[in-house]
């Protein structure tokens, strides 16, 4: 019970959000904050889309944009940018894993190779 | 919310499931035919988009023959009359849809208006066919005739407006068709199985057993029938329903056992079918069927049930943990498996159980052509099978990573607890893949999705990548926690620490990490992009270097040490010996060049066997020997042990050394016959194969025997080291009042 | 025999895995069972049998911990420190996750797999073939017309990402109420998601998204987003290579979601019944983590499958 209580001493003292996310004292305007990002870069990404750009800016965008998503539910939602460094490293663990299944699944096909082939250059 | 309110909400669901099941998909005419997912709605409701069946307004008629012989070629017609518009052709007048229960259904040659649709059995028409209301076309008897045809023929007559609607009227008729040597069918009677006849048997023995028993207790203990049930349910009701991994241990171990015995057995069925070059004992499908079934039911029933009974046994013990994490997800983990285990024998009640090969390639599996329901069956059980690993996977990461004693750091866990962690982390991160594949594959056979349908595109090399994904870490899955089992047993015996304890811990998590960019050696003979098999050749030789490193260090323990030979140390020294020689036909087969002529020969099945019979169950029968009388708390016969031992190994080698020079020579896995020239060969792996069956019931006899009468173990019959060894045997239920601190063997007393 | 330990024994694991069981039995035989091997519709009964007996299995699973104390009371204590520094409870959900993140790596690999095989339509120098047959259509064409509905599911996702945050936070600050209401908000945004889910997918299998038909002989160019010959007859799962990778991996997706919906009314009934404040907010982080998480997994589904 005691380590628990320790645990959640250390959420209760340490919300800070970053500098430009810091909005007042309650965490709760941060997140909404947060909420108004992850729309914005939702209609980003639909408007990237409707211009209709090229493959390689569209798969720059559309993964860039997911990246950054991600990093904000991540961080924040989910707690982890004030979780314990355990945290962190267990949601690294699968990173190579799927490293791994997306070369061997996705691009062994021929046309993958192909494709792959043009767009590295050889 | 009181129990109330849960009633209600649950009462609830099951009106609003009703009432979704109960939702009727409605459609538009199909004017090119009956294909795709909606060949099963007009199987079993006939043209019901098209309205309510009427059988007065429409007749149809099938012009047979008056019977057929064997392999006959007829040419039949199917005419249907009545209904709208009749008589007044024009586009969109009439439809149909014909299946036959034997035999082949074909369009005429050069016949633009039926089409039999690909990868279907029936016939229908074609949008230029919906002008008619006749049809020709073909069909060819079956190989026997003896039987009765029935061809189930639903005629549409539509009303010309495009749409399917009630304003059509249908109909469907049923026809017989005798072969000139057929009986008719009152005089027929139900022929029942093998298999169906075996289960029968057993049920029928099981339950007189059982009334013996019964009536035993009833008149020795002067007891009411009630009361002796009552009594029963009292001793095995705590079975049921534990949480406790000491019992779920044993639980998984015997379930792990009696599956282990009856894949034996089927294999055993196999190896007298090899006993001749042609024999007749199984016929090819159930030859498929059975060797399907003795590997899964050895792999994923037998095999991992066993290390995660003694895991789920020995893991808390030794590092000082009460209970695993989560001790009721641990039960539902359990439990999943015989009941997932039953789902996956329950095809053998429906027309025949799975036969793709326990590693199920599509597009075969995923075809009409492989059994079926049973192949079904064998898709789901997995399902339930792999959500149960992942459950115990989380579990016993979050188990060992957080709830390990005082002093118990990972550098001095026991070898055989550091083999389960990478065990389970393997585990973890490859069996979801193989479930996401499994449900692929029932997706492709259940719903009609085309992942492994080959005319739309799809991919049978992505069942193979999928599977060996997975499949290639759950043989590491199978053969590190015997590691673990051999570090502790050959160090125990030699009466000295294991030689290299940190280098043992680097290799199991090196053979760990590697274990997932090896998977393409299955795959050298698929088409597999070239440099992606050539990459993989290379980290399949480089996984054999920590693998070696651990052979030698269990070597340097017993130079290095005093060697007392019990019977568990006679299985650890085996399993180095056929685990070795195992190794030693992988890398063979790691070699492309290699590989590209034995795959799939007998080769592989010596291999594999060496591996998972001399590697995984030797070992695992040492730590049956070894940790039997702690979890019994009395000792096994050694003098047993050791014919049981005697026996095993001989006739294990007997068995399936041959195997290599019968695959070198040519032999194909998974056929039911060979070449004569190999008969005496396959004899010999059949003889050493029943002696090695035989062998075992030394070893149930053993453990029966010995639970009421052999000597009491005491704490630490063995004198070994690791914590489990400091409670008694068995541990009390509360394995530790208060948790140890782990000191170093200098501070002990 | 384990009474005297922290855990009882309970029978619902196996209740439960009986149901499973069951469940498959019944889904199985009705759809390939019978004389004809192509389903025997009695068995339809077995199916919600299962179905029936997984929610009992579940129901008496939740009995245990219907009492608050019991559910978050009991903490295992942890002797290394950096293992420690997170409850048991949290741990195991986060390595679950890392599961969860394989079955959705498989999914999107396949779809890479089959997606790369074949270029897409609209490239520059490729014959697509009569029925579009040699070119990748993607689902995102057909939905392009109906863009709206992913659109406000994203949205409704990401709110109920942010509502579940403010239930944890409102319970921290002992706000029970607040708590409560903003897991209704939760479940009712999950609701409208399935729901127009439900609705896209109907519209989409029975063709209805786009006004034109592509005629490509009459040389329609396919830029102007019309329906693709291949795709005449509506666009479901077992169309095309295009339809089995949207439904199967959306569906995957949106099942996660209608089993966090599950676990979120067992969270409400909680709720009601004692609230949730400073001392009792563990589950809802758990939750939380697990809700997140089918929200990354959309962060993804929706560029890939729906804009692309």
């Amino acid at each position: 019970m005691k380590d628990e209580q320790d645990t959640e001493n250390e959420h209760h003292g340490d919300h800070s959000f970053p500098g430009w996310l810091h909005a007042g004292e309650s965490p709760i305007q941060g997140f909404m904050k947060v909420f108004a990002w992850l729309v914005f870069f939702t209609i980003v990404e639909v408007m990237a889309i409707l211009q209709e750009f090229s493959f390689e800016v569209t798969m720059v965008i559309l993964f860039g944009i997911a990246a950054v998503k991600v990093w904000f539910i991540g961080s924040f939602f989910m707690h982890m940018i004030w979780d314990p460094p355990l945290v962190n490293r267990t949601a690294a663990v699968p990173v190579f894993f799927l490293i791994v299944l997306f070369l061997a699944v996705g691009l062994t096909s021929p046309g993958a190779v192909d494709d792959l082939r043009t767009i590295c250059g050889f | 919310m009181n129990n109330k309110s849960l009633k209600i909400l649950s009462v609830g669901f099951l009106i609003s499931i009703l009432v979704a099941l109960s939702a009727f998909p409605t459609g538009d005419a199909l004017s090119s035919g009956i294909t795709g997912s909606t060949t099963s709605t007009v199987e079993a409701n006939g043209c019901s988009c098209h309205g309510p069946e009427v059988t007065t307004s429409v007749s149809i008629e099938l012009t047979l023959p008056e019977n057929f012989t064997a392999g006959g070629t007829y040419t039949l017609t199917l005419n249907i009359s009545g209904g709208p518009n009749d008589g007044v052709r024009g586009e969109n007048y009439g439809g149909f849809f014909v299946t036959a229960t034997h035999g082949i259904l074909e369009p005429l040659e050069n016949d633009t208006s039926v089409q039999k649709p690909f990868d279907k059995t029936h016939l229908t028409h074609t949008t230029e066919g919906n002008d008619y209301r006749g049809w020709n076309f073909s069909w060819t008897a079956p190989d026997r005739d003896d039987v009765i045809v029935t061809f189930t023929a639903y005629g549409n007559s539509v009303n010309g407006d495009g749409g399917a609607s009630n304003a059509d009227r249908w109909n469907s008729g049923s026809f017989d068709l005798m072969g000139v040597n057929a009986v008719a069918i009152s005089d027929k009677h139900v022929e029942l199985t093998t298999p169906q006849k075996m289960i029968y048997a057993f049920t029928i023995l099981a339950v007189t057993l059982g009334v013996v028993v019964i009536g035993n207790r009833m008149v020795t203990n002067e007891q009411a029938f009630e009361e002796v049930l009552r009594d029963a349910w009292k001793a095995i009701y705590p079975w049921l329903t534990t949480t406790d991994h000491k019992y779920i241990g044993l639980l998984y171990i015997s379930t792990g056992f009696i599956f282990l015995f009856i894949a034996g057995f089927l294999a055993l069925l196999l190896r007298v079918q090899l006993f001749e070059a042609d024999n007749d004992f199984m016929t090819d499908q159930e030859y498929n069927s059975t060797f399907t079934m003795h590997g899964t039911t050895m792999i994923f029933m037998a095999a991992m049930p066993i290390i995660f009974g003694f895991a789920n046994y020995l893991v808390p013990l030794q590092i000082g943990a009460r209970d695993l994490a989560f001790p009721r997800l641990n039960a539902l983990s359990y439990w999943l498996l015989p009941t997932g285990g039953l789902l996956i024998y329950a095809g053998y009640f429906t027309g025949g159980a799975g036969d793709v090969g326990w590693t199920g390639y599509a597009p075969y599996s995923s075809g009409d052509t492989a059994t079926k329901p049973g192949t079904d069956f064998w898709v789901a059980g997995q399902i339930m099978l792999g959500a149960s690993s992942t459950l115990t996977a989380i579990n016993f990461l979050t188990t060992i990573l957080r709830m390990r004693a005082p002093g118990v750091t990972f550098m001095k866990m026991p070898l055989y607890t550091w083999s389960m962690f990478i065990t389970v982390f393997l585990l973890l991160l490859s069996i979801p893949v193989f479930t996401v594949a499994l449900i692929l594959l029932m997706a492709d056979r259940t719903f009609g999705t085309l992942y492994f349908d080959i005319s739309a595109g799809g991919d049978a090399v992505l069942w193979q990548h999928l599977f060996w994904y997975f499949g290639h870490p759950e043989v590491y899955i199978l053969i590190l926690p015997a590691f673990g089992i051999l570090s502790e047993v050959t160090s125990t015996f030699s009466r000295r620490p294991i030689f290299g304890y940190t280098s043992m811990v680097y290799a199991m998590a090196s053979i760990g990490i590697i274990s997932f960019v090896v998977y393409g050696h299955h795959m050298f003979t698929s088409g597999a992009d070239p440099f992606f098999r050539f990459a993989v050749m290379l980290t399949t030789m480089l996984v054999g270097v920590p693998t070696g490193i651990k052979i030698f260090n269990w070597l340097a323990t017993m130079t290095g040490g005093s060697i007392v030979t019990k019977t568990p140390m006679l299985f650890a020294l085996g399993t180095i010996l056929t685990f070795t020689i195992g190794g030693i036909t992988g890398v063979i087969l790691a070699m492309l060049p290699l590989d590209i002529a034995l795959h799939d020969t007998y080769f592989v099945i010596g291999h594999l066997h060496y591996v998972a019979v001399g590697g995984v169950l030797f070992a695992f029968l040492a730590g049956v020997y070894y940790w039997y009388p702690k979890m019994i708390g009395k000792m096994l016969s050694e003098k047993l042990g050791l014919l049981h031992f005697t026996l095993s190994f001989i006739s294990f080698n007997v068995a399936f050394y041959p195997m290599h020079h019968v695959g070198l020579a040519g032999m194909p896995r998974r056929y039911a016959s060979y070449d004569s020239s190999l008969t005496e060969l396959n004899q010999l792996i059949s003889i050493g194969a029943f002696v090695f069956g035989i062998a075992q019931i030394i070893l149930v006899y053993n453990l029966i025997y010995s639970f009421k009468y052999g000597e009491e173990a005491g704490d630490n019959p063995w004198d070994g080291w690791s914590l489990e060894w400091a409670t008694s045997s068995p541990p009390p239920h509360n394995s530790f009042k208060e948790i140890p601190t782990l000191k170093l063997a200098e501070e002990a007393e | 025999m384990s009474e005297e330990h922290g855990h009882h024994g309970t029978p619902a694991p196996l209740v439960f895995s009986v149901a499973v069981a069951l469940m498959f039995l019944g889904l199985i035989m009705a759809t390939a069972g019978g004389e004809d091997k192509e389903g025997d519709t009695g068995y339809w009964f077995v199916f919600i049998l299962g179905i029936a007996g997984m929610i009992t299995g579940f129901m008496m699973w939740m009995q245990d911990y219907w009492d608050q104390d019991s559910e978050e009371g009991v903490e295992i204590v942890g002797y290394h420190p950096f293992w420690a520094s997170i409850t048991t409870r949290k741990f195991g959900m986060w390595i679950f996750l890392l599961t969860e993140v394989m079955v959705f790596s498989t999914l999107l690999s396949a779809y890479l797999r089959y997606r790369a095989a074949l270029p897409d339509y609209g490239a520059i120098g490729v014959d697509c073939g009569l029925q579009f047959e040699a070119c990748w259509v993607p689902a995102a064409d057909i939905i392009r017309s109906h863009l709206i509905f992913g659109v406000i599911n994203t949205f409704a996702l990401l709110l109920s990402s942010l509502t579940v945050v403010l239930a944890l936070y409102a319970a921290r600050n002992n706000n029970s109420k607040a708590a409560t209401r903003y897991l209704i908000a939760t479940f009712f945004l999950g609701t409208l998601f399935l729901i127009l889910k439900a609705y896209e997918w109907w519209e989409m299998k029975n063709g209805h998204f786009w006004g034109d038909h592509c005629s490509v002989t009459a040389g329609q160019d396919i830029g102007h987003h019309c329906v693709a010959p291949k795709y005449e007859h509506g666009f479901w799962l077992d169309t095309s290579l295009e339809g089995t990778t949207f439904y199967i991996t959306t569906g995957i997706h949106g099942a996660h979601v209608f089993v966090g919906l599950l676990a979120l009314g067992y969270l409400i009934a909680k709720a009601n019944k004692e609230g949730y404040n400073e001392k009792y907010h563990d589950t809802i982080e758990l939750f939380g983590l697990y809700w997140h998480y089918v929200d990354v997994v959309w962060v993804f589904v929706f560029p890939f499958f729906y804009l692309y």
